[in-house]
C-alpha cells in the first residue's frame, strides 16, 4: 500500500502570474524559537469580538491556560489562551490598528514557587481529549464556527506558497514535520468521513509525497498540483478551483464543511496536539534583504514587533514592514504592534527608490514586468523587491494586463470604472464578489492604478449595503 | 520658497517642468498600500516601446522621401505636446500624459511627405483637441486622436492631401538622407492606380513599398516588425490586428471571386494603402478598442470588413480611417453587448 503513489491532480487555471526569480526562504535550518520576556494578548476573536478577562493583577497563569471568554456564554467563540508561563502584570488599552480594544499583559516568571490554589486556573490540558481539539480549528483556519466531525466533507491542506517571496516547503518541514504528521493523523482520525486534499506546486510533489509516505496516509489523499502561478495560494481561489464552484468572497462564510488550513495551521495544530495544550504560538516567516536573516520562527501570540526584530537582530530603519504578502498584506508602523494569529509572514522591504538618468531606458535584468519590455524577458536574474511605485498614476488606457492575469476570469478594469462611479448593481452583475483579493491586476497596472482597492472597497460596501443582491445567486458558495 | 517649489505650484510651468524632471529621472513616490510591489512597467515605457516600433518606418519615410519628413515630424510634436500641454495646464494636470508623444508620431507618420507643414499644424491640433482632449485626455478618448486629425485633414484639405505624391528619392545609396525633399512627383498611389485604371502593381513591389505614399505606411516588412515587436512585448494585443487582417482577406477574398476585374484581389488590400500600417499601430491602440476578447474579435472583424466595403464601393480610394473611426464609435457598444451576454443573468444565476 505503502509503494502506491498519492493519487494526483493537475491543476490548471487561466490567467494568474508567475514570478520568476524572486526570494526564497528555504533554509535547511530548523526554525527558531523565540519567548519573550512578556506578551501583550489581545482580548478579541479573529474577527473583532470582544473577549471579558478571566483573571486579575497578578494572577499566576501556564501557558495554555484560559484568560479571556465570551461575556455570553457561545460555544462558538474561542476562548483566549495565555501564551507564556507568567503573572498577569496588568490589563491595558491595545495598541492603535488593533481589533481588539483591552490587552492582557503576561510577564514571565521564572519562578519556581508553586503558586498558591486560590490564583491558578484550572489548566485546560487536563481537560482536553483529541476530539476536543477539533474547537481550536475555527483559531487556526477562520472558521466562523466549531465544525461537527461528520459535517466535514473535505479537508483541504495547503502546502501551496507563490507569493513573491516564497516559503519552500523544506523550510516549513524542517523541524516542524513531526507536529505536521500528528495533525494530519489527527484530522485523519477525527473527520473519518472527510477526503483530504493537499494541494502544493509541481516542484514539491516529492517534498510532499516524501511526507505522506512517512505519514502512511494515501489512501485518503489526493495531491492537487498546482502550478507555480500566483494566486495559487489563495484560500477562496483554491477552494473554488477544487470544489469547481467559485467561492463569493463577498457572502462570508465558507461552508465549514470545506476545512481549509494551510502548513502553518497544520503544524501549530500539530504542536498543540503533542503538547496536549491549545494553540498559542505562532509561526512566522521572516524575510529580509540579507539572506542570512531569513528565517522561520516560533513565538507566542502576544510578542510585539519591536522584542521579535530585537532578538533576530533586524534593524527596520530605512525599511518598511510588511505583514501578510506583498500583494496583499498591511503597513506595520507601530513598532510596538502585536503578532496574533493574523500574522502570516513578516516582510521588511527596503525603501530604495533610485533615481536615474532616462530611466525608462534602463534595460531592467532586476525588473519583473508582465510585459516584455525588459531584459529580464531574456535574461532573467534575481529580482529585489522595494517600494517603488515604478510610475505615476494615469488614467486607465485599458491595456487588459489586469483581465489577462485575473485568475477568476474577471474584467477589473470595468469593475474599476463600475466601483469608482458607484454603479455598485452593474458591478454585481459583472461577478466583483468572485474577485479574490489576490491584488494581481494592481501590480501588472503600467498606469499604476488601484484597482484592488477599489474593488475591495466597492466589496465592503456592497457586503454591509447590499448583500441581498448577491443572496440571489446559487451557484455561489 | 525656493525657486523649484515655485516653479512646481505655478499652474502652467508645473507640467512641463514635472513632465521634463519625471521624464529624464523618474517617479519618487513609494507603494502605500498594498500591493507593495509593482510591475516595473508604466507609460512612459509602454509609450516609448511604440514610438521604437515606429522607428523604421520613420527611418525609410526619411530614405525614400528625404529629411523633410523630420520637418513634418517636429510639426506634428510641436503643435500635438503644445496643445497637450495647455490642457495639462487648464485641468491643472502635474505632469503632460505621454499618450501625445505616441499620437504625433504617428500622425506625422500617415501624412504625404509632402503635405504643407500649416496643414500637418492644423490636423495635429485638431486631432489633439476633438479627437482627445475634449472628453478628457489620454485613456479617455474615444477616438483615436491621430486619425481623427488625418481623417480633419483629408476631408478639410483634399487637394493639399491628395493631389500629388512623392515618389521615392532616386539616385544613390544614402537615398533620402541626403536630400531634403524628393523631386519626383505623381498623381497616383497603387490604390487610385487602381481605382482609376484596374491596373494592379505587382504584390512584391507593393510589399518592398518602393512607391508614392505616405511617410510610414509603404514599407511593409518594416511596418510587419514594429507590429509583432508590439505584440511580442505585450504593449499591443494581438487579437484585433489579426481579426482585422483575417476579416479583410475573407470580405476581399468573397468579392475578388464575384468578380475579379471589379475588385481587387484580398492581397492588395492586404499590402496596399495605410492598411498594414494603421492594423499594427492605429487598431491596436487600446484605448479606443474594447476592452472584452470578444468584442476585440468583433471589432478587428468590423475594421476589416468596413475598409474593403469603403474601397470597393465608395469614391476613397483609402477605407482604413473611415473603418477605424466607425470602429471606435461603436467600440462602447460591442463591450456592452459582449459583456452583457458574457454576464447574462439565467434561472440558474448568473453564467
Amino acid at each position: 500500500m505503502d509503494k502506491l503513489p498519492v493519487k494526483q491532480k493537475k491543476i490548471s487555471f487561466k490567467g494568474g502570474y508567475r514570478f520568476n526569480k524572486f526570494p526564497i526562504i528555504d533554509t535547511n535550518l530548523p526554525c527558531k524559537t523565540f519567548e519573550p520576556e512578556y506578551v501583550s494578548i489581545p482580548l478579541c476573536t479573529s474577527d473583532g469580538q470582544q473577549l471579558k478577562p478571566q483573571v486579575r493583577q497578578g494572577h499566576f497563569v501556564r501557558k495554555g491556560d484560559i484568560i479571556a471568554k465570551p461575556s455570553t456564554p457561545d460555544i462558538n467563540l474561542t476562548p483566549v489562551f495565555a501564551s507564556i508561563t507568567g503573572r498577569i502584570d496588568n490589563t491595558v488599552g491595545a495598541p492603535a490598528g488593533s481589533k481588539a480594544t483591552d490587552t492582557i499583559l503576561i510577564k514571565k516568571d521564572a519562578s519556581t514557587v508553586v503558586p498558591s490554589a486560590q490564583n491558578t486556573l484550572s489548566p485546560i490540558r487536563q481537560e482536553c481529549k483529541i476530539k476536543q481539539y477539533l474547537k481550536y480549528l475555527p483559531l487556526l483556519c477562520g472558521l466562523p464556527r466549531i465544525p461537527s466531525p461528520a459535517e466535514v466533507s473535505h479537508i483541504f491542506i495547503s502546502a501551496v506558497n507563490i507569493q513573491p517571496i516564497v516559503v519552500g516547503i523544506n523550510a516549513w518541514l524542517h523541524g516542524n514535520d513531526q507536529a505536521a504528521r500528528t495533525a494530519l493523523d489527527f484530522l485523519r482520525e477525527c473527520c473519518a468521513q472527510s477526503h483530504i486534499t493537499i494541494s502544493c506546486h509541481s516542484k514539491e510533489i516529492r517534498s510532499i509525497e516524501k511526507f505522506l509516505s512517512l505519514n502512511n496516509c494515501k489512501d485518503r489523499c489526493t495531491l492537487a498540483v498546482f502550478p507555480e502561478k500566483y494566486p495559487s495560494d489563495n484560500r477562496y481561489f483554491q477552494i473554488g478551483i477544487l470544489t469547481g464552484k467559485p467561492v463569493s468572497s463577498i457572502r462570508e462564510p465558507i461552508d465549514p464543511g470545506y476545512l481549509f488550513l494551510d502548513m502553518r495551521s497544520l503544524i501549530l495544530l500539530g504542536y498543540a496536539l503533542q503538547n496536549s495544550a491549545p494553540p498559542t504560538d505562532i509561526l512566522v516567516p521572516v524575510y529580509c534583504e540579507d539572506p542570512d536573516m531569513r528565517t522561520i520562527v516560533k513565538i507566542p501570540v502576544g510578542t510585539s514587533l519591536e522584542q521579535l526584530f530585537s532578538f533576530l537582530h533586524i534593524d527596520v530603519r530605512g525599511n518598511r514592514v510588511i505583514e501578510g504578502g506583498l500583494l496583499t498584506g498591511k503597513e506595520i508602523i507601530d513598532p510596538t504592534y502585536i503578532l496574533t494569529r493574523s500574522t502570516e509572514s513578516l516582510t521588511v522591504l527596503p525603501e530604495k527608490i533610485t533615481r536615474s538618468f532616462l530611466w525608462f531606458l534602463r534595460p531592467g535584468r532586476n525588473l519583473d514586468s508582465y510585459t516584455r519590455c525588459f531584459a529580464s524577458t531574456l535574461i532573467p536574474s534575481e529580482k529585489k523587491p522595494t517600494t517603488g511605485s515604478q510610475g505615476s498614476l494615469r488614467a486607465c488606457i485599458n491595456c487588459g494586463y489586469c483581465a489577462d492575469v485575473c485568475p477568476v476570469g474577471l474584467y477589473p478594469n470595468v469593475l474599476y470604472n463600475y466601483a469608482t462611479h458607484d454603479l455598485l448593481e452593474e458591478a454585481i452583475e459583472k461577478n466583483i464578489d468572485r474577485c479574490v483579493d489576490c491584488g494581481l491586476c494592481t501590480y501588472v497596472c503600467p498606469s499604476k492604478i488601484p484597482v484592488a482597492s477599489a474593488l475591495y472597497n466597492a466589496k465592503q460596501t456592497i457586503y454591509t449595503d447590499c448583500s441581498h443582491l448577491i443572496h440571489n445567486r446559487s451557484h455561489c458558495l | 520658497m525656493t525657486s523649484v517649489e515655485k516653479i512646481r505650484k505655478n499652474r502652467f510651468i508645473a507640467p512641463i517642468f514635472n513632465s521634463l524632471e519625471s521624464f529624464f529621472f523618474g517617479s519618487d513616490e513609494s507603494v502605500r498600500r498594498a500591493p507593495f510591489i509593482r510591475d516595473a512597467i508604466d507609460l512612459k515605457r509602454y509609450m516609448f516601446f511604440v514610438i521604437i516600433a515606429t522607428l523604421p518606418c520613420t527611418l525609410a519615410g526619411i530614405y525614400l522621401y528625404g529629411l523633410r519628413v523630420l520637418a513634418v515630424i517636429g510639426v506634428s510634436y510641436i503643435f500635438g505636446v503644445g496643445a497637450e500641454a495647455v490642457f495639462a495646464a487648464v485641468r491643472r494636470q502635474d505632469e503632460i500624459h505621454e499618450g501625445a508623444f505616441v499620437t504625433c508620431m504617428l500622425y506625422a507618420l500617415i501624412m504625404p511627405p509632402n503635405v504643407p507643414l500649416w496643414v500637418v499644424a492644423v490636423g495635429i491640433l485638431f486631432g489633439t483637441i476633438f479627437g482627445k482632449e475634449v472628453f478628457g485626455g489620454t485613456g479617455k478618448n474615444i477616438f483615436n486622436p491621430a486619425m481623427t486629425g488625418r481623417l480633419f485633414a483629408s476631408l478639410a484639405f483634399p487637394d493639399l492631401m491628395t493631389k500629388t505624391w512623392l515618389l521615392p528619392v532616386d539616385g544613390n545609396l544614402a537615398g533620402g538622407f541626403a536630400s531634403w525633399v524628393s523631386d519626383a512627383i505623381t498623381t497616383a498611389t497603387p490604390m487610385t492606380l487602381f481605382q482609376r485604371s484596374g491596373d494592379i502593381i505587382s504584390n512584391l513591389q507593393l510589399f518592398m513599398g518602393y512607391f508614392g505614399g505616405c511617410i510610414g505606411e509603404t514599407v511593409k516588412p518594416l511596418i510587419i516588425a514594429g507590429g509583432l515587436f508590439l505584440m511580442i512585448t505585450r504593449v499591443a494585443n494581438w487579437r484585433i490586428p489579426l481579426a482585422t487582417i483575417i476579416s479583410l482577406l475573407f470580405t476581399a477574398t468573397i468579392l475578388h471571386a464575384i468578380d475579379q476585374q471589379a475588385f481587387a484581389p484580398p492581397l492588395f488590400h492586404l499590402l496596399g494603402g495605410g492598411f498594414l500600417f494603421a492594423v499594427m499601430f492605429m487598431v491596436s491602440d487600446p484605448v479606443t478598442t474594447p476592452a472584452s476578447r470578444t468584442g476585440k474579435w468583433l471589432c478587428g472583424i468590423l475594421i476589416g470588413t468596413l475598409t474593403v466595403l469603403i474601397r470597393t464601393f465608395t469614391g476613397y480610394v483609402e477605407g482604413i480611417m473611415f473603418a477605424v473611426t466607425i470602429a471606435n464609435m461603436f467600440t462602447p457598444l460591442i463591450d456592452y453587448i459582449v459583456l452583457g451576454i458574457k454576464y447574462r443573468v439565467t434561472p440558474k444565476g448568473v453564467i
